[in-house]
């Protein structure tokens, strides 16, 4: 199999910089493009297993870019935003992004990021291999429907077990308010994130050692949540 | 739920001609004249026209041009009317108190345009003083700025350029020290750039509260987790009531408080020394304490601390003095108080209220 190639859509000089030392170095093949419309075309001809894409691009809107590229692919986009501009992350989420770094990120928290992305790209191949999922003491087995901490099972309500195993399918990946609405309750209750909140934190008593500084079960202030993937 | 904060506005004020001082102006005649009535039968007619500009002084000094004239004509004609023969009319019995009327009008509005002047050029020096209150202010936001941004900076391009220079001569620990102060210097600035932008967003007015009801266990929760590397192993207690209510806060901002707080605990408090935080619902509100065991505030600082650019020892340079300044601004827009306190075992508590106003959302739907 050949390395993994990506397409980076970034306009600063020395961030392109930075992420083609990073990105070669662990031994991706890097396709670079400074603007929407030159990347929008990098990743037709290039076919990459991930893009990266800057927000903030001159030419248009990464946004722009995000939607253009799921009108023909479920290729895995990694947006790279800046703290304090929640909004625009989760607008990007929905439209389609499957994560972000927010700037200014390490190597390690991009890299990881692009790991995850790969993995559930291979995994939406593969459906039906449902190996239990595990990370720290947490073991999901989706096939019998059983949870276990540190080898004790865990029971829950048909919702809190259909919010976890959302989150399971997603492990690794931000996952916004919206989307677990949709995905548990249904579209009709969209606007009721704080249902969401109050299931996690159902979820979290049962599962977590100390609620409050949870392990796997991780906030994103504003945008969502995250199971830890490792 | 989203919705524009009101930024603190002026009070209430009342209605202008009561602030221009045409009321006042009337009273002062008024006065005048009583006090006239009771001298009326003891002294001259003169004695009672100086009570009469006593009252225009006084107006004019503290109003503007308008009152002044009102005080000086009413006081003229109510001269005229009550003391002047024939008595209760307007009428004047004889040529040489016309004269009278004449100089007495002259001098009060003489009067009055000379104080009206003084108090314009005391308002020109009040404006004077408060630019350069305002210049002074801008400079040593300027000086402390340019500091905290430089010392970061001189720390990156040190490292870097020593490493660029003599890298192969420097042994392997040597490079990997060099190369973490200039990760940690440059975390540094990003938190100071952060700091900068949250509080010119604060003082502009343009901060907008994204409000929904959260959970505090949750946002406290990522706090903890943004911090856990400066944490490190330091123990951490936290004590929320299971049962404690959702709470209408803007997540981001709340969070942003918690860390600044959590930060200061961890620069100003020996490693390894313990952190607590807690939360308590009162009547209408919930109050979240952040305490650590440290060495606590200088006596009497409890408030300054709050100050934008205060330092707790003019040496220390940790930081740019925005942190607290930040935290109660973004507290006293969800419509709370923020305050810290010297706890008698030894470290300092900062707490804050959240009003719980608005009705919490119908519960959420059971499920079996």
């Amino acid at each position: 199999m050949p390395d993994p190639a990506v397409v980076l859509i970034e306009d600063e000089p020395q961030i392109r910089r930075f992420l083609r030392a990073t990105l070669t170095g662990q031994g991706y093949r890097l396709f670079e493009a400074t603007t929407g419309a030159a990347g929008l075309v990098e990743v037709g001809s290039r076919q990459p297993d991930v893009v990266i894409v800057d927000l903030g691009l001159p030419d248009m809107d990464g946004l722009e870019v995000i939607r253009r590229l799921r009108e023909w692919t479920a290729i895995p986009i990694i947006v790279l935003s800046a703290r304090g501009q929640e909004r625009d992350k989760v607008m990007a989420l929905d439209a389609g992004a499957d994560d972000y770094v927010s700037k200014p990120f390490g190597a390690g928290e991009l890299l990881a990021r692009i790991r995850v992305a790969l993995r559930h790209a291979a995994g939406a191949t593969r459906e039906g291999d449902e190996t239990p999922f595990t990370v720290g003491e947490l073991r999901v087995d989706l096939l019998r429907r059983q949870v276990f901490v540190a080898g004790k099972e865990v029971h829950f309500t048909p919702i809190e077990y259909k919010l976890l195993t959302t989150l399971v399918r997603h492990a690794g990946r931000v996952v916004t308010h919206q989307q677990l609405l949709r995905e548990v309750w249904g579209p009709a209750h969209t606007d009721q994130a704080h249902y969401v909140r109050v299931y996690m934190a159902h979820l979290r008593h049962k599962l977590e050692a100390e609620p409050a500084r949870p392990r796997y079960l991780l906030t994103e202030p504003g945008v969502g949540y995250r199971l830890a993937a490792d | 739920m989203s919705r524009k904060v009101p930024i603190p506005a002026g009070q209430r004020s009342p209605p202008g001609w009561i602030k221009a001082g045409y009321l006042q102006a009337v009273g002062a005649v008024a006065l005048a004249t009583a006090a006239s009535w009771v001298m009326f039968p003891i002294f001259d007619l003169a004695d009672l026209i100086m009570t009469y500009l006593l009252g225009i002084v006084v107006i004019a000094t503290q109003y503007g041009r308008g009152p002044s004239i009102v005080v000086s004509v009413v006081s003229v004609a109510s001269f005229d009317f009550f003391f002047v023969p024939p008595y209760l009319t307007f009428v004047v019995s004889n040529a040489q108190h016309v004269l009278t009327f004449a100089v007495m009008l002259v001098v009060g509005l003489v009067i009055s345009g000379l104080t009206v002047r003084i108090r314009f050029q005391a308002e020109v020096a009040q404006q004077a003083r408060v630019r350069a209150e305002t210049e002074r202010l801008r400079n040593s936001l300027l000086t402390s700025v340019s500091h905290d941004l430089r010392t970061p900076l001189a720390t990156i391009t040190g490292a870097a350029t020593t490493i660029l220079e003599s890298g192969s001569r420097l042994d392997q620990r040597t490079q990997q020290e060099l190369l973490e102060s200039i990760r940690d210097e440059a975390y540094r600035l990003n938190r100071l750039v952060q700091n900068l932008l949250e509080m010119t967003r604060l003082e502009s007015g343009t901060l907008q509260l994204h409000r929904e009801w959260h959970p505090l266990e949750e946002v406290i929760g990522a706090a903890l987790a943004r911090l856990s590397t400066g944490l490190g192993s330091r123990p951490v207690t936290v004590n929320i009531p299971r049962d404690l209510t959702l709470v209408p806060i803007d997540d981001v901002l709340i969070e942003q408080v918690l860390v600044n707080l959590l930060d200061n605990a961890v620069k100003y408090t020996p490693p390894d020394s313990a952190i607590r935080i807690l939360a308590t619902p009162t009547d209408g509100q919930v109050t979240v304490e952040v305490a650590d065991s440290g060495p606590g505030l200088p006596r009497g600082e409890e408030d300054r601390v709050f100050e934008k650019f205060y330092r707790a020892a003019s040496n220390d340079r940790r930081g740019a003095g925005l942190g607290l300044a930040i935290c109660r601004g973004i507290v006293q827009a969800h419509g709370g108080r923020m305050w810290a306190r010297n706890l008698a075992e030894g470290g300092v508590a900062f707490l804050f209220t959240l009003p719980v106003t608005g009705t919490p959302p119908a519960s959420v739907p059971a499920d079996a």
